[in-house]
C-alpha cells in the first residue's frame, strides 16, 4: 500500500491515480515532468509545426487523449486524428479520411502511431511466391488515394508519404515528432555500415556511390584496427560480431543524426541480425541485437536484412528497440528481401542507395523512400516480380516530414521555397501540390512490365540470335545449368523490349539455386541476379 | 497463428529454402508422416545455424515437441533445445525394442 501525498488515503502500489482525490503519482508524474522539461527546452522549428498541421494521424483509440494533450502543449493542431480500437475498422476509416482530407488540398503526410497489432499493415499478395511468404506487409496503402492494384506497381507508390512510429510511449512519440531535423547533409552524417562479408562488394558499391569518389570509406575486417581514426567505416562480419561491435560502439554513442546502413541477414524467427563469411563456408555469426547500441542519438538506420523491418516477433524487434533507444528514422523490409552480392545492385540494394541519395538531396524521409521505390521500378524490368515485392515490403518508421538538410525539405518547397524539388517543378497555380506530385509520379511510373514466356523453340531461336549468345551460354554453364533448360521471357517496358533468361542449378554447392540473366534488346547481357552460393 | 506446445513425428531432412533471396540457405525440415512439412528452429539461436545443431538427426525419424507456428505462409516448429525431451529419436527406440 502507498499513501496519497494529497489526501493521505491508502492506495494500491500499482495505482497511477488516487482513487479518492484523483491525485496523479508515480511514473505518470515523472513522465509528465520530463515532458514539460523537454517542452521548455525545445524549439519546435517552423518546418515541423506546419508539417503536423498537414498530417493525417492514424492511431489506436487509447492514445488519442495523450496525443491531443501533446499537440495542445505545443499549440499545434494536426490536420486530422483517425482512431479506432479495431485495426480493420481503423484501416477503413483512415482510407475515408485520406480521401476527404485530400479533397481539402491540405494533406501532405500520413503518420501511423503504434505497432502492427494496433495499426495493422496491409497484407499484399507476394509476387515472388517461390520464397514462401504469402504476403508482404506494407504501410504504403495508407497513403494511396485510390485502391491498390497489386499487379500494377505504380498503384503501390503512395500519393502521400507515409511513416510509422512503432511505439505507444508518449515521450518516444514526442521526440520522433518534434525534435528538430538534423543540421547536416546525409552524406556528412554517414557513420558506418555493417555488412556480411558475402555481400561486401554490393555494400561497398552502395557506400561509394552514396559518398562519392572523393570520400573513401574503408572496410574493417580486423577488430584490431583503430576505428576511431577511420570513421566512417564498413564493419565486415564474421570478422566483426555482435560482441566486438557492441564493445566498439559502447565507447561512444553515434554522433547526433548519424546515418547507418546494414547489409546482413535477418530471420522470421528471431529479431537479431546475422553476418556471414564470403568464403562459402556458411560461417554465420550474430552481428546485431535489439540491445547492441544503447543510445542511437537520432540516428537514421537503413537495413537490407530479411525481416529487418518486421514487428511481429515474440520479443522486441530491432525497429522497436531502435526508437526506444533514441533513433529518429528506420527503413527496413517486412518480409524476405532480395539483393545481389556482386556489384550489380538490385532490389534492396537500390532501395538503400536511392533512399540515402534522396535524403542527401534534401528530400524528406517519406519522399526519399517513395523516390527510392520509384527508381527501382524503372530499373531492371526483367526482375519485375522481385522489384514489386521489394516495393511492397520496405516501410519507413519515423515521422515522414523530417529531412537531413535544414531548409531544403521538399514539403517546405511545396509551400513556395526556391529549392528545386520533385514536387514543385510544375508552376501551374491552379494545380495543388498534391495533384502535381501524383501527376508526376504517374507520368514516370505509368507503364507496367509485361512479361511473356516464350515457347521452347522460340526461346532457343532467340538465344541463338543474341549478340552475346556465346557469353550467355558460358554464364549459364557456370551456374551449373544448361541453356536448353532455361526459361526465356520477353519483357516489354516503356515501349522497349528485353529478355529474361532464368533457370535453376543443382551443380554448384549442395543445393539448387536460382539465376536470372537480363538481356538487352540487342542481345547484350545487362545484369544478372543469382542466388547465394552460385558464384 | 501459434499453437501451444505439441508433438509431431516425421523424418528430419535438410532443404534449401527461400531460394534466390538474402535468406537462401539449407534449413532443417520435419517431413510429417501424415504429409506436410515444418521448418525447424531452435529458440534463441541464429536460424542459419539450426541445420548444424540438428545435423546428427538429419535423415532420421524423430518426434519433435515444441510450438508449431504458421505465420505468413511459413510453417515452423520452434524447439527449446536440440536435446531430449524436445527431440526424441524414434529410430533408436525402435532399435532398442527390436534388440
Amino acid at each position: 500500500m502507498k499513501h496519497c501525498p494529497h489526501c493521505k488515503s491508502n492506495q494500491l502500489d500499482t495505482a497511477n491515480f488516487c482513487g479518492e482525490c484523483g491525485f496523479e503519482f508515480g511514473d505518470l508524474v515523472n513522465k509528465r515532468q520530463a515532458l514539460n522539461a523537454n517542452l521548455n527546452g525545445l524549439n519546435v522549428t517552423n518546418d515541423i509545426k506546419p508539417a503536423i498541421s498537414q498530417t493525417l494521424f492514424v492511431l489506436p483509440s487509447f492514445l488519442v487523449s495523450e496525443l491531443q494533450q501533446l499537440f495542445d502543449q505545443y499549440s499545434i493542431s494536426p490536420l486530422r486524428l483517425v482512431a479506432d480500437s479495431n485495426p480493420e475498422v481503423l484501416k477503413q476509416r483512415s482510407k475515408q479520411s485520406l480521401r476527404e482530407s485530400q479533397s481539402t488540398r491540405k494533406l501532405r503526410f500520413v503518420c501511423l502511431i503504434g505497432g502492427w497489432e494496433l495499426v495493422s499493415p496491409y497484407q499484399l499478395s507476394n509476387p515472388a511466391r517461390e520464397d514462401g511468404d504469402d504476403y508482404c506487409y506494407s504501410d504504403a496503402p495508407y497513403g494511396c488515394i485510390d485502391d491498390v492494384d497489386e499487379e500494377n506497381i505504380r498503384t503501390l507508390l503512395p500519393d502521400i508519404p507515409v511513416g510509422r512510429i512503432p511505439s505507444t510511449d508518449i515521450e518516444t512519440i514526442r521526440r520522433v515528432l518534434f525534435d528538430s531535423p538534423i543540421a547536416k547533409r546525409a552524406v556528412d552524417a554517414f557513420y558506418f555500415a555493417v555488412t556480411a562479408d558475402c555481400w561486401v562488394t554490393a555494400t561497398k558499391k552502395i557506400v561509394d556511390q552514396f559518398n562519392g569518389e572523393a570520400r573513401q570509406v574503408s572496410i574493417l575486417k580486423s577488430t584490431g584496427d583503430d576505428i576511431n581514426t577511420n570513421f566512417p567505416v564498413i564493419f565486415s562480419s564474421p570478422e566483426w560480431d555482435e560482441d566486438t561491435l557492441s564493445e566498439t560502439l559502447s565507447g561512444s554513442n553515434p554522433p547526433k543524426g548519424a546515418v547507418i546502413l546494414f547489409n546482413v541477414h535477418g530471420s522470421p524467427d528471431e529479431p537479431q541480425w546475422v553476418g556471414e563469411g564470403g568464403d562459402g563456408e556458411r560461417n554465420f555469426v550474430p552481428i546485431f541485437h535489439p540491445e547492441t547500441v544503447q543510445d542511437f542519438n537520432d540516428a537514421i538506420l537503413v537495413t537490407e536484412a530479411c525481416y529487418g523491418g518486421a514487428l511481429n516477433f515474440d520479443g522486441e524487434s530491432i525497429a522497436e528497440s531502435f526508437f526506444k533507444r533514441g533513433g529518429k528514422a528506420f527503413v527496413g523490409c517486412s518480409v524476405i528481401a532480395y539483393s545481389t552480392h556482386d556489384g550489380n545492385l538490385a532490389a534492396a540494394d537500390l532501395i538503400a542507395l536511392h533512399f540515402l541519395n534522396s535524403l542527401d538531396e534534401g528530400k524528406t524521409l517519406g519522399e526519399s523512400l517513395n523516390i527510392a521505390k520509384e527508381r527501382l521500378c524503372d530499373t531492371d524490368p526483367e526482375f519485375d516480380d522481385l522489384s514489386r515485392k521489394t516495393v511492397m515490403s520496405f516501410n519507413l518508421y519515423g515521422a515522414p516530414w523530417h529531412s537531413c538538410k535544414l531548409g531544403s525539405s521538399s514539403w517546405v518547397s511545396m509551400a513556395g521555397a526556391t529549392v528545386p524539388s520533385v514536387l514543385n517543378t510544375v508552376t501551374d497555380e491552379s494545380e495543388s501540390a498534391l495533384d502535381r506530385a501524383r501527376r508526376l509520379y504517374r507520368s514516370r511510373i505509368s507503364r507496367t512490365v509485361n512479361r511473356l514466356a516464350m515457347s521452347r523453340e522460340d526461346a532457343m531461336e532467340a538465344l541463338k540470335s543474341f549478340r552475346e549468345a556465346e557469353k550467355i551460354e558460358k554464364l549459364v554453364q557456370c551456374f551449373g545449368a544448361s541453356i536448353e533448360t532455361c526459361q526465356v521471357d520477353v519483357i516489354q517496358f516503356k515501349g522497349e523490349q528485353s529478355y529474361r533468361v532464368s533457370g535453376r542449378s543443382g551443380k554448384v554447392g549442395s543445393h539448387a539455386g536460382r539465376f536470372i540473366v537480363a538481356v538487352n534488346a540487342n542481345g547484350t547481357i545487362k545484369n544478372t541476379l543469382v542466388s547465394r552460393g552460385l558464384v | 497463428m501459434v499453437n501451444s506446445a505439441t508433438s509431431l513425428s516425421g523424418k528430419l531432412i535438410s532443404e534449401t529454402l527461400f531460394v534466390g533471396s538474402k535468406s537462401e540457405g539449407v534449413y532443417p525440415v520435419l517431413s510429417l508422416e501424415q504429409g506436410g512439412k515444418y521448418r525447424v528452429h531452435i529458440r534463441g539461436q541464429i536460424s542459419q545455424l539450426d541445420i548444424e545443431s540438428l545435423s546428427s538427426f538429419i535423415g532420421k525419424t524423430v518426434t519433435l515437441t515444441g510450438k508449431f507456428v504458421e505465420k505468413n505462409g511459413h510453417r515452423v516448429v520452434v524447439l527449446n533445445s536440440n536435446e531430449l525431451p524436445d527431440v526424441h529419436l524414434l529410430e533408436n527406440l525402435n532399435d532398442q525394442v527390436s534388440s
